[in-house]
């Protein structure tokens, strides 16, 4: 029934997909470069989605396609696109969900191997500043979390593709052409779109940025160090799993990196001013 | 004026078990284990802090501070109250 399949690994989870089509894995695939677990492995996945043409699913309209996860249905709309949203939230909301590290929602870019990560809420600008650092030069570990190892307390990446908003793609000056549309706000971009290396596996933490969005000029000045450790407390993921490791993690992260207050209304200004300031530093 | 009362002369802390700090940069934070909760001091709080080791009544403390801050008793003893009743009412401290 599957015409082709391909097996991910997400921060230690397993996912397969596969396709009554062949094409309605293109892009997934694509855009999962990163996480490709060797293609047709064998290994089954912990959670598998399936993308089945409508005609298979009982709906005549042509082009409809329909996602499942584990046989519950996700998304049923039109064509392989509209299908791709559900299909990488999910797989993102359940990587982070079962990771075992200690995971912050955070923005994390690489320079000179050196890990610079900007702790924020959804919607709080990080995945521009982000996709704006990727543009100066900087290297793509993630736009949705720091994840720090269990076993060696360095930072892992997770290079899941950029989700930006019609707005992040003009601030940025990038030719929507260049992204994949889901006909919505949001299109979903890879790092080497933006002309961007991934970040190394695994790197250490120079430096947290709190981030505030909505001033003039950008500035750069050093933070007291107790407030990263609040914004890695306040926005982990799962900290509530083992507390008190999260707690001295978080202490010793906040005490060995750099901490910066970043304030900014314009993210390609403030990824130059990251660049210089930082390499520097 | 907090709720802290000088009547007494217990001493402050030290601090029960499931209680856990660390320090961040100089600055003390708080781990409840009980609860699972988080308190980040500034600086001013973790000097504080770093007193209700048992060895002090509120008074010393406030008095050692204002000698460390130079200035006097009297200027901090307000912030000192309400400081050390935060931390009872967080239950990072018990009651002396």
């Amino acid at each position: 029934m599957w015409a082709a399949e391909q097996d991910f690994l997400m921060l230690g989870t397993r996912f397969r997909i596969q396709a009554t089509h062949a094409e309605h894995l293109e892009e997934p695939s694509r855009l999962l470069d990163p996480f490709d677990y060797g293609g047709r492995t064998g290994v089954r996945g912990r959670h598998t989605f399936s993308i089945a043409g409508g005609d298979l699913v009982g709906v005549r309209e042509p082009g409809t396609a329909a996602v499942f996860r584990d046989c519950q249905r996700l998304h049923l709309g039109e064509g392989p696109d509209a299908s791709l949203d559900a299909l990488l939230a999910t797989m993102n909301r359940l990587a982070v969900e079962e990771c075992r590290d200690f995971a912050v929602h955070a923005g994390v870019v690489s320079i000179g191997g050196v890990g610079v990560a900007f702790p924020a809420e959804s919607g709080d600008g990080k995945t521009t500043l982000t996709a704006a650092c990727l543009l100066q030069g900087f290297a793509y570990a993630s736009d949705e979390a720091m994840v720090v190892s269990a076993d060696s307390n360095a930072i892992v990446r997770y290079p899941k593709p950029l989700a930006l908003s019609q707005w992040s793609r003009n601030v940025l000056g990038m030719d929507t052409r260049e992204s994949t549309e889901m006909g919505h706000a949001e299109s979903y971009v890879t790092a080497s779109q933006l002309g961007a290396e991934l970040a190394d596996p695994e790197f250490e933490l120079g430096h947290i940025v709190l981030a505030e969005y909505g001033h003039g000029e950008s500035s750069l000045e050093q933070a007291p160090a107790h407030e990263a450790m609040a914004a890695l407390l306040r926005l982990s993921f799962n900290h509530y799993k083992d507390g008190e490791r999260a707690f001295r993690l978080a202490a010793r992260l906040a005490t060995d990196a750099q901490v910066w207050r970043l304030r900014y209304g314009d993210p390609i200004q403030a990824a130059q001013l990251l660049r210089r300031e930082i390499s520097v530093a | 004026m907090g709720g802290v009362s000088y009547a007494t002369s217990g001493r402050v802390g030290p601090p029960p078990p499931h209680v856990i700090e660390t320090e961040v940069a100089g600055d003390v934070s708080l781990y409840d284990a009980r609860r699972e909760y988080v308190l980040v001091l500034n600086r001013t709080a973790s000097d504080i802090w770093l007193l209700c080791d048992g060895d002090f009544t509120p008074a010393e403390i406030t008095d050692r501070l204002a000698s460390s801050y130079q200035t006097s008793p009297a200027e901090i003893r307000n912030d000192v109250d309400e400081t050390l009743e935060e931390f009872v009412t967080e239950g990072f401290l018990d009651q002396w």
